[in-house]
């Protein structure tokens, strides 16, 4: 009993020494056994390193117009702790932003110092945000990406995510030049995410990203765009391609896909828009593939211009009969089976190559092979080593069918046919500068193969010019300008059967000028358009209307013929239309005699942003600069100088 | 007046002025920069409870036996009050307000708790009756308390009571019982909990569950802790504590600044102060026997202590977390006058034993 007592009163005691020495145990483990730990824990913590995305680099066309920028945005941001009425605040935002208040309060119950909201808002959101001056909301000012020529070039472009990160295009391609190295900062802050004054400490600044200045023309590329945005609408086509190269250096000057994509506002486009199906998808050439063909028998001596190859048909070769877009009776001769784009007689010549040399040559043109171009995702094709052909493979693939290629491969070959035989790397980046303009880096062109003689590209520009001038190329004839090209009407692959699609059809038309001095070499590819689908019909025209309006600007002149002055007391006439086709060639026209009205209306054909008006005096012009006949320059001035009568 | 001075017990009047001492300086070096306010305001509060310490101090425990009934029931209308139009902070309804004050009546229920349990199961002979009676009333406390919510304090009324059973000298076989159930029990009572307190004592028991969630205020109470090492940053160098990485760094988590800037040296010697005051008080208690007099101290004694010990052991993180002040140096007036008070209340009861033997 006496014993149970003395427990009674001492146990009270040892259970307070037993607890407290817990206690004291562990704040001695916690602050002098982990000091160390917790310090540099507490020393981290306080000390932020906070980083500062670099200036992205600036994009340019070869004449460093801008087509990618950067322009200051703002971010929103709240510090949940000082947020009082997350609730009202999370529904006002969502008004606001557009965002779902309840991922808003979401974020404002974040048990953080510092949660984004919205990144890159719009000048208006910020303005009506600022209206309501809530308390624990802030703004920080980023760059953010802007393309100020929206969808132009866009599927070259690509587009970057919201840490200016390249996603797509050349913004991925190049993102590591592009990008710059961030710069860090140390500073204090405090738990709320403030800064500490004083405090803020340079670890590294921010070095900006390096420029890139294109081998596009935006010039070109507009024009492209327009053209073909036209021809997409009016042939409701499902979409149309065009890719321009200059043929000597392998430099593309111009590409374009329709339907395309305004890169500031990506996300509202599908991917399969976003695609660039010039580098990146394939297809079924058709006749325009028969170059290739040609140009290996031409190599091979195998073939000469005027010999006559017969083109009765229908010809069967095994299970499969091939029969022409129209009946030809008897020869025609080498040339005639180019111009009128002869399946028959074609397939009849290309026997002569056995399947392994054709396959060699398709080879070394650089099907079923990367070309190598600075973009990323570019296709290789299909193309299959004879071994594993069937009978009719042979005389297919040498009209273009049964084999999958991209328009890039195809301009990239076609640019070693005519330019004497030298197959190019095609490139998109001229040079890489730093901001201050200092170069750092040049592409050259570079060539990585000689794939045929210079007689042999030589007769193949002989033969594609006959395909305009007489062919069924007919219709891509530009006034004063000789060019040369070969049309293409392919059949479409179904994707869940053997055989083609019944009346869908790929029209396309491959080409170049001058024919002579090869300047300018492209393709342009119409998909499914409605209606009438010959690549004459079709592409052809296209091609030569991009060209009427490309070549004056590459200063390449129409041939002396067509340099007559039209006199202004013709320019109102029945000629009217050739005095706009002069004008639209670039050629001044004489407009001596006019008033300023009709001067006035007469120059009203070229666009505005095209040159500069400079109007003196009153009356009827005296004298005009530049001089008629003369070639108006892209920009330039003209001054008219009028004088009473 | 001078034999009444001789009476005092001035070992626990000492602590405690030391206790003060440190607590309102602490107090300004954490707010003297931007909240000072703070500080002047937590000198009002402890001007009022060292005003009820001599008032205290001088009652008769006949007294405080004749004022048990009446505190207690205040203590139930209050608490009651508390939970039909109280101010919520936290998303507890803990304060009531009166005037431009405002009062936690679970701080003021604590101190006539005591007194009500002390007068409930002193009267005769300890037994199953008064075991169920004093229980009654705890249950009554207790879930008024719970219901604020406010567990942490609610648990406290439940060691208080189990604590002072055992002073009152409740025979070993009816304690074990009575523990036994109320552990069998106490798993139960976890269905009752909202989710964030699950989440606490989740946490609790896995700090790294969360670190940016809940475990965040544990964690960076033990950096804070941590960071001061065995002599602490000095005075006015708490920069983690004034960058505001520390949640409440002035009422729940005041430890750990104390120990940041005072190191492992500071949080021993704030500890030994309250560690004097507790033994004296069982000390006293167990001098005065299982009657009024000896329960009332001994359930401060084992109140000051659970406060001290769920305090301290949250902000080293071996207890889960609760809004336990830490009386005197935690910043708030209805802690530090009730505390106060509680201390008025040991030195009457010492002193009148004093003159009776």
């Amino acid at each position: 009993m006496k014993k149970n007592r003395r427990i009674r009163i001492y146990l009270p005691f040892i259970l307070l020494f037993f607890i407290l020495g817990v206690i004291e145990v562990r704040l001695y483990h916690l602050q002098i056994l982990c000091h160390s730990e917790f310090a540099e824990q507490s020393r981290k913590e306080q000390e932020n390193i906070i980083s500062v995305l670099p200036e992205r680099g600036i994009i340019y066309d070869r004449n460093r117009e801008k087509l990618a920028i950067n322009i200051p945005s703002y971010s929103l941001y709240a510090s949940p702790p000082k947020v009082s009425h997350p609730e009202e605040v999370a529904k006002r935002l969502s008004s606001i932003l557009k965002m779902e208040s309840s991922e808003i309060l979401k974020r404002l119950r974040k048990e953080k110092s510092f949660v984004w909201i919205k990144r890159k808002l719009s000048l208006a959101e910020k303005k009506k945000i600022e209206e309501f001056s809530f308390e624990g909301l802030g703004f920080i000012e980023e760059v953010k990406r802007f393309y100020p020529e929206k969808n132009l070039a866009s599927h070259l472009l690509g587009f970057v995510g919201v840490d200016n990160q390249g996603l797509e295009g050349l913004e991925y391609f190049y993102d590591e030049k592009l990008r710059g190295k961030k710069g860090y900062f140390l500073v204090e802050e405090d738990a709320l995410g403030f800064t500490v004054p004083f405090t803020t400490k340079v670890i590294q600044p921010p070095s900006p990203g390096k420029d890139i200045i294109l081998t596009i023309d935006a010039r070109i590329q507009s024009i492209v765009e327009e053209e073909i945005s036209r021809v997409f609408k009016l042939t409701a086509a499902k979409s149309v391609e065009a890719l321009f190269m200059d043929p000597q250096t392998g430099e593309i000057l111009a590409l374009a896909c329709k339907p395309d994509y305004d890169p500031n506002f990506f996300s509202h486009y599908s991917s399969s828009v976003r695609i660039n199906r010039v580098i990146q998808s394939l297809y079924e050439p058709g006749s325009t593939f028969k170059c290739f063909t040609a140009a290996a028998l031409l190599e091979e001596g195998l073939v000469n211009l005027e010999e006559n190859i017969p083109c009765d048909g229908p010809l069967c070769i095994a299970d499969h009969t091939f029969y022409d877009w129209k009946k030809f009776e008897g020869d025609l001769s080498f040339i005639q089976v180019m111009q009128d784009s002869s399946d028959i007689g074609m397939i009849r010549v290309a026997k002569r190559l056995n399947e392994e040399l054709f396959y060699k040559y398709i080879r070394l043109f650089g099907f079923g092979r990367k070309t190598g171009i600075d973009f990323p995702g570019e296709g290789k094709g299909i193309v299959r080593p004879p071994a594993q052909w069937s009978l009719i493979d042979f005389p297919c693939i040498s009209i273009g069918q049964g084999i999958a290629v991209t328009p890039l491969q195809m301009v990239t070959a076609f640019c070693a046919l005519i330019n004497g035989g030298r197959l190019l790397r095609p490139y998109l980046v001229k040079y890489i500068s730093t901001p201050e303009g200092k170069v750092v880096e040049v592409n050259k062109p570079q060539m990585i193969e000689k794939v045929i003689s210079s007689s042999t590209s030589q007769k193949i520009r002989k033969i594609l010019k006959e395909v305009v001038e007489g062919g069924t190329g007919m219709k891509a004839q530009v006034r004063g300008y000789s060019l040369a090209g070969k049309t293409g009407t392919a059949q479409i692959p179904a994707s869940d059967r053997r055989g083609y699609l019944p009346d869908k059809y790929i029209a396309s038309f491959i080409g170049f000028a001058p024919a002579d001095s090869p300047e300018i070499a492209g393709i342009v590819i119409v998909k499914e358009p409605a209606g009438v689908y010959w690549g004459g019909e079709v592409a052809a025209p296209l091609f030569g209307q991009i060209l009427k309006r490309v070549l004056p600007y590459l200063n390449i002149l129409p041939e002396e013929s067509l340099l007559k002055v039209i006199k202004a007391e013709y320019l109102f006439d029945e000629k009217g239309e050739d005095t706009q086709d002069t004008l639209l060639s670039g050629i001044m026209p004489d407009l001596k005699g006019l008033t300023m009205r009709e001067a006035l209306k007469i120059l009203s054909r070229i666009e505005d942003e095209e040159i500069e008006l400079y109007l003196s005096g009153s009356g009827i012009l005296v004298s005009q600069y530049p001089l008629p006949g003369k070639k108006i320059k892209y920009k330039e001035k003209i001054f008219l100088k009028f004088a009473p009568p | 007046m001078n034999i009444q001075l001789k009476k005092y017990d001035w070992i626990i009047f000492l602590s405690t002025l030391a206790l003060i001492g440190m607590g309102l300086f602490h107090l300004y070096t954490l707010t003297f920069s931007s909240e000072i306010r703070y500080f002047f305001r937590q000198i009002i509060w402890i001007g009022i409870g060292m005003g009820l310490l001599f008032l205290f101090s001088f009652l008769k425990v006949s007294f405080w036996r004749k004022i048990a009934y009446i505190f207690g029931g205040v203590s139930l209308i209050l608490l009651i009050l508390v939970l039909l139009r109280g101010r919520g902070v936290y998303g507890a309804r803990r304060w009531l307000e009166i005037g431009v004050f405002s009062m936690q009546p679970s701080e003021f229920a604590k101190l006539s708790f005591i007194l009500l349990v002390s007068r409930l199961i002193s009267e005769k002979n300890i037994g199953w009756r008064e075991v169920i009676l004093s229980g009654g009333v705890t249950l009554i406390f207790l879930i008024l308390i719970a219901y604020q919510p406010d567990l942490g304090s609610a648990l406290i009324f439940l060691l208080i009571w189990i604590g002072m059973l055992f002073l009152a000298g409740l025979s070993r076989k009816k304690f074990l019982t009575l523990i036994g159930s109320i552990l069998f029990f106490l798993p139960l009572c976890y269905l009752f909990l909202r989710p964030y307190q699950k989440a606490r004592i989740l946490t609790f028991l896995n700090p790294g569950r969360d670190p940016l969630g809940m475990g965040w205020s544990s964690l960076q109470s033990k950096i804070t802790l941590g960071s001061g090492g065995l002599i602490g940053k000095g005075i006015g160098k708490g920069l983690y504590s004034q960058l505001k990485f520390l949640p409440q760094p002035l009422t729940d988590f005041v430890f750990a600044t104390v120990g940041e800037q005072w190191g492992f040296m500071g949080a021993l010697f704030i500890m030994g102060l309250y560690f004097i005051i507790i033994v004296r008080g069982l000390k006293l208690s167990r001098e005065n026997g299982p009657n009024f007099a000896g329960l009332v101290t001994g359930g401060i004694a084992i109140l000051i202590f659970l406060q001290v010990f769920i305090n301290i052991g949250m902000t080293a993180g071996i207890m889960p977390i609760t809004g336990i002040p830490l009386p005197l140096l935690s910043y708030g007036g209805s802690s530090a006058i009730v505390f106060l008070s509680e201390i008025g209340v040991i030195l009457a009861i010492r002193k009148e034993r004093l003159s009776s033997s």
